[in-house]
């Protein structure tokens, strides 16, 4: 092109001038923020679905051209999908602009092809894609720059990570019964309070934990607060992963990938597992994903809710079971 | 290689010794006004590297032989330039390092952590990059220390009677950039170095961004530490300093002292039991420090009055430049700066404006610059930033504000 904006083809300007799309919804059932914090970009995509599909999207914040006009392209596209079409959509995209797939099914997005020359350009074009899975997904935010730069530039305390000891009983029962139950769970995407009334644990259960041998109750904290548990146990060759909780108000920063990666290391490194294993209520669709993001696969072996053990909540529903996940440990080289 | 001082800068000759300037980007001439990123080198420094490794690549560490003999003193001859370039009492003060990051993390972790209590402070500016605020919260983290923040007044310059009343008795060390890597603000780093020196403060000093156009000396400047990088004084990228007052630098125990996989470097205790080689553990940048010496040759050959007189007349020009443009909002207009110019144009975002400038042959940088607080300072995410250096001409300005008078309309 003589003037050399290959990035900015009249289409592109256009979306950017008048984007489709933009603003708030009134209600939404899904909203994500989507932050680029190396560029200051910071994207917003509120989502009303039906059944499963998107039936309004609206977009908002500040960006530059390149993220705007994607966000707008992309609100007349996937109107009428559901998160796996979204997530198939979302990935042809990535394809073409890396120059590895044809723009078949992206309608004006194949005015973004300028992008196959602009490699660290690239990311300003996927925050729409993954704030709008976040959005689905159930996330609070998403960013589309690598992790290392996300916590150097959001973290200011990396968590630190020790056993729980009889002490910490009462705050590990408050921490789990927050990420899970009530309306406070709400806050974060781990709620099951939909499903389950009653409680998560007690603490007689936890306490029952901290004095089973090859256990551990695993604690996170940052200034003296405690930010999240789990439950880590040996069995044999694996190591089983549960009672995982973060705190609400702080789910989708990261403390929770870093919970799961130190659980792995003791698991893999101290305890010499080969495998982890988790089991996750089948129905929780988002959690599951994250856990397969994360390297888990599902097994199709399921176990069964325990109906009628008070102990582990008032199932709202019938149909909960768990399914079982697992993860092979990688010896490190 | 003197003659240059006291006339007109020749700079048609000077950008003749830089290969890099006579390329196209995208068809178009390139303009680089990204220098305050990284520095292009001139012939002397590509040429010193090439030699190197064609004629005398070998260790430094104490090799016997002829090759290594020469690899030395030629590493060690960058150590003398350094010290004389900087004004350094000793070419035993001056540790070399990978850079200022790596320079200030050896004071963050030999001097500071060790010394620092819960309860102390540790004060910086406003306008510090991220490396001169992230190595002390990592010590803050673990002493239980806290940071302390100067401010800067909206044009971009400290508020020194500010800083001076931050130096309180808990503070336990100062930290100050001697140049903004945003702003282009010079700061009067020898009046600071005088306040903190009368309350017993140490002060290190980020010479990152001063060292490519303002003369340093150690000597008169009364700081305690200065850290440097050689990829912005036209050298190879992983080449710095750190320099400490000797009395200090004995006090300091190893940066890499006994951790993990650094015990495998070769670190002889014999050869590099004192300072400064008591810091340089394992192979260094042997050919960096080796283009670093020829580029701080070719430097002392142009001459600091010459350059500065130069780049003072880019600055005025530039400024102006972007002034005259409606809806252009200037960073930092400090009365002291080097030609280093952060703006943003209404209605236009940093990304888009460096991209379509990008098209036209032009060289700037977009972003946050390394430095949150700054920006969340002037509540901005980013801005643009045209950084120049002395081999940067008029006419390039003339064509960086038409081309950005151009570009800017696409995106209105």
């Amino acid at each position: 092109m003589s003037d050399g904006a290959a990035l900015y083809p009249q289409l592109v300007l256009e979306h950017r001038r008048n984007p489709r799309n933009r603003g708030h919804l009134a209600t939404c059932t899904h909203a994500a923020d989507g932050a680029n914090p190396l560029c200051g970009d910071r994207l917003r995509i509120e989502l009303r679905c039906e059944a499963g599909h998107i039936v309004q999207l609206r977009h908002s914040g500040e960006a530059c051209a390149v993220a705007v006009a994607t966000a707008s392209m992309l609100g007349e596209l996937v109107d009428g999908l559901d998160a796996d079409a979204v997530d198939a959509l979302g990935e042809r995209f990535a394809a073409y602009i890396e120059g590895r797939g044809d723009a078949t099914g992206l309608g004006p997005l194949a005015a973004m092809a300028g992008l196959q020359q602009h490699p660290s350009r690239r990311k300003c074009a996927l925050l729409p894609w993954a704030t709008l899975r976040a959005a689905l997904a159930g996330s609070a935010g998403a960013t589309t720059e690598t992790e290392s730069s996300m916590q150097a530039s959001t973290a200011t305390a990396p968590p630190a990570f020790r056993a729980a000891v009889a002490a910490d009983v009462d705050a590990i029962v408050d921490l789990v019964q927050s990420a899970y139950r009530g309306e406070g769970s709400k806050q974060g995407w781990t709620t099951e309070a939909d499903m389950l009334d009653g409680q998560r644990t007690d603490p007689a259960g936890v306490a029952a934990l901290l004095t089973t041998p090859g256990s551990l109750v695993l604690l996170a904290e940052s200034a003296g607060r405690l930010l999240a548990c789990a439950h880590v146990e040996r069995q044999g060759d694996a190591a089983y992963f549960g009672m995982f909780s973060v705190s609400p108000q702080l789910q989708g920063g990261g403390i929770g990938r870093a919970m799961l990666g130190e659980a792995e290391r003791i698991a893999r490194d101290e305890w010499g597992c080969r495998e982890m294993q988790m089991t996750v209520i089948s129905i929780r669709d988002e959690l599951i994903a994250w856990y397969e993001r994360r390297g888990y696969r599902r097994t199709g072996q399921y176990k069964p809710f325990p109906y009628g053990d008070e102990r582990f909540g008032v199932p709202k529903r019938d149909d909960l079971r768990f399914e079982l996940l697992v993860k092979v440990l990688q010896a490190r080289s | 290689m003197t003659g240059q001082k006291g006339r007109a800068f020749d700079v048609a000759r000077v950008r003749e010794d830089f290969p890099l300037l006579a390329r196209t980007v995208h068809g178009k001439p390139l303009v680089y006004f990204d220098s305050a990123n990284t520095a292009q080198k001139p012939r002397a420094v590509i040429e010193a590297v090439d030699r190197y490794y064609r004629e005398f690549n070998a260790n430094v560490a104490r090799a016997v032989h002829q090759l290594g003999e020469e690899a030395t003193a030629a590493y060690e001859s960058a150590r003398d330039k350094l010290a004389r370039f900087l004004g350094a009492p000793s070419r035993e003060e001056i540790v070399l390092t990978s850079g200022t990051t790596q320079a200030i993390n050896l004071v963050a972790y030999s001097w500071a952590l060790p010394r620092l209590r819960a309860g102390d402070e540790i004060l910086v500016t406003t306008m510090e990059h991220h490396a001169n605020i992230v190595p002390w919260q990592l010590v803050c983290e673990r002493t239980g220390a806290r940071l302390k923040v100067a401010p800067i007044s909206e044009r971009g310059e400290l508020i020194v009677d500010r800083f001076v009343d931050a130096l309180t008795p808990s503070v336990k060390l100062a930290a100050v950039a001697h140049v903004s890597n945003v702003l282009g603000t010079i700061n009067p780093v020898a009046e600071l170095a005088r306040a903190a020196r009368k309350r017993g403060i140490p002060l290190l000093v980020d010479g990152s961004q001063a060292a490519p156009h303002v003369a340093v000396d150690l000597r008169t400047l009364g700081c305690d530490f200065y850290a440097m990088t050689g990829h912005k004084l036209f050298g190879p990228t992983g080449t710095g300093a750190l320099w400490a007052r000797r009395e200090i630098l004995r006090e300091m125990p190893p940066f890499f002292g006994g951790g993990e996989m650094i015990r495998e470097v070769r670190f002889d205790g014999t050869t590099f039991a004192d300072p400064p080689h008591r810091f340089e553990a394992g192979t260094p940048n042997i050919a960096g420090f080796v283009g670093l010496g020829a580029a701080i040759d070719y430097l002392d050959g142009l001459g600091h009055a010459a350059i500065g007189a130069h780049e003072q007349a880019l600055l005025d020009h530039l400024t102006e430049a972007l002034r005259a443009m409606p809806g252009v909002r200037l960073f930092g207009e400090a009365a002291h700066k080097v030609p280093v110019v952060s703006f943003l144009v209404d209605g236009a975002h940093a990304h888009d404006l460096a991209t379509l400038l990008d098209h036209e042959g032009i060289a700037v940088r977009s972003g946050h610059h390394c430095a949150h607080p700054l920006m969340q300072f002037f509540g901005v995410p980013a801005t643009l930033r045209a950084s120049l250096a002395f081999y940067n001409t008029h006419e390039e300005i003339e064509r960086f504000a038409a081309a950005l008078a151009r570009v800017r309309t696409l995106l209105a």
